[in-house]
């Protein structure tokens, strides 16, 4: 057994034993339960804000300069999904984190499919970010199609990036990466306990 | 058994190992710096702005450009401790040492800085706010209470990250004590 010093103790470094149940279970549940009112909250503010039209004329003629008030039901249809389709990808992420601390709560947190379910975290966060940048673009430019304006014009309506999506591009690849840390490393020690 | 043990039991798999942790540990040091100082850039860009503001620069109240520094330094102060513990992180990670309480407890000092320096940003936002607004005498009552939007979107998002790094410090801390007290059973 090799032994690592931390500060004044010394303690053996191993991987827990599978299936050993944790000691805070509390704070599993409760981060699985907030990952689950995240999505509801995000769907239910998405139904609030898309059902008044008024409002929606009102914010894209204040703050982007665009008329939307001619749009037809499909335009505002199609905007509706295409944000429906940007809340699936978050709500994919709540799916991740309640599985991955699924995973924890059964005593499996320095395993393969944890540090899998904690990758699935960052890919699900990157590509919702990706698709949520587009879906702006997207939404503007099916609001505004009946004004026949040109395409690079609207395009360049709202803003590409800003520092609220760089801080959450951080995040995610910083989940990323260190999931991919763990990955390897219970790789390594599953294989090690199969040979032993 | 640690992973520089279970390196020497499997000698043909440490260089691939040892490229896939060194490359990534490494560039999550790296962006780790480049958050703190793009933050800093951010935070300097903010008090050369406050500094024009009429309340400062027209009134010359130059105690509101005190204090606006003495708020903002700490502000940033906690953010580049958040860089630090993570550069800590990855350093362990670097070592060989993944599972282990030293590296959660690492992870577990990173979020509990970042939900206060995303607690200590609100309060840094709120004064650039009143005081380009031309509040001349602001108190913390006027910091924390004043009308007006106090925590934007953008904290949310924070705070949830920083909550999510901390429950996994704190997962993670509590699944390497288990692995400890096996291990000493054993």
């Amino acid at each position: 057994m090799v032994r690592i010093s931390l500060g004044t103790r010394t303690m053996p470094e191993t991987p827990p034993p599978a299936g050993q149940p944790l000691r805070i279970g509390w704070l599993c549940h409760l981060i699985r339960a907030a990952s689950a009112a995240q999505a509801a909250w995000t769907l239910a503010l998405t139904a609030w804000w898309w059902s008044d039209a008024a409002a929606i004329e009102k914010a894209y003629g204040t703050f982007l300069k665009v008329d939307v008030s001619g749009a037809s039901s499909l335009q505002y249809g199609i905007a509706v999904a295409i944000n429906l389709c940007s809340w699936a990808l978050y709500a994919a992420i709540s799916f991740c984190i309640w599985r991955q601390f699924g995973a924890y709560l059964q005593g499996r947190v320095f395993t393969v499919d944890a540090a899998i379910w904690m990758r699935r975290v960052g890919t699900t966060g990157c590509a919702a970010l990706i698709f949520s940048l587009l879906a702006r673009h997207l939404v503007v430019i099916v609001l505004a199609f009946h004004l026949h304006a040109p395409f690079g014009a609207l395009l360049s309506v709202p803003r590409w990036a800003g520092t609220f999506d760089a801080l959450q591009a951080l995040f995610f690849l910083a989940v990323i990466g260190l999931a991919q840390i763990h990955y390897a490393a219970a790789e390594l020690a599953e294989d090690h306990a199969k040979i032993v | 058994m640690s992973m520089p043990s279970l390196l020497e039991a499997f000698p043909a798999r440490q260089p691939a190992f040892r490229r896939r942790i060194v490359l990534l540990s490494h560039g999550m040091r790296v962006l780790a710096v480049v958050w703190a100082l793009w933050n800093l850039v951010n935070v300097v860009r903010s008090l050369i702005n406050l500094s024009h503001a009429p309340s400062i620069a027209g009134a010359g109240h130059h105690g509101l450009l005190a204090a606006a520094i003495m708020l903002a330094v700490p502000s940033w102060l906690l953010t580049a401790g958040v860089a630090w513990c993570v550069w800590c992180l990855f350093t362990t990670y670097l070592q060989g040492h993944i599972f282990t309480v030293g590296a959660a407890l690492w992870m577990r000092r990173a979020g509990a800085l970042g939900l206060a320096g995303s607690l200590a940003s609100i309060v840094w936002r709120r004064f650039q706010i009143l005081v380009a607004t031309g509040h001349i005498h602001l108190t913390t009552g006027d910091l924390l209470f004043a009308p007006g939007t106090i925590v934007v979107p953008s904290d949310l998002v924070r705070i949830v990250f920083c909550l999510y790094v901390l429950a996994l410090g704190h997962v993670f801390k509590s699944a390497a004590e288990i692995a400890d007290d096996h291990a000493r059973i054993v």
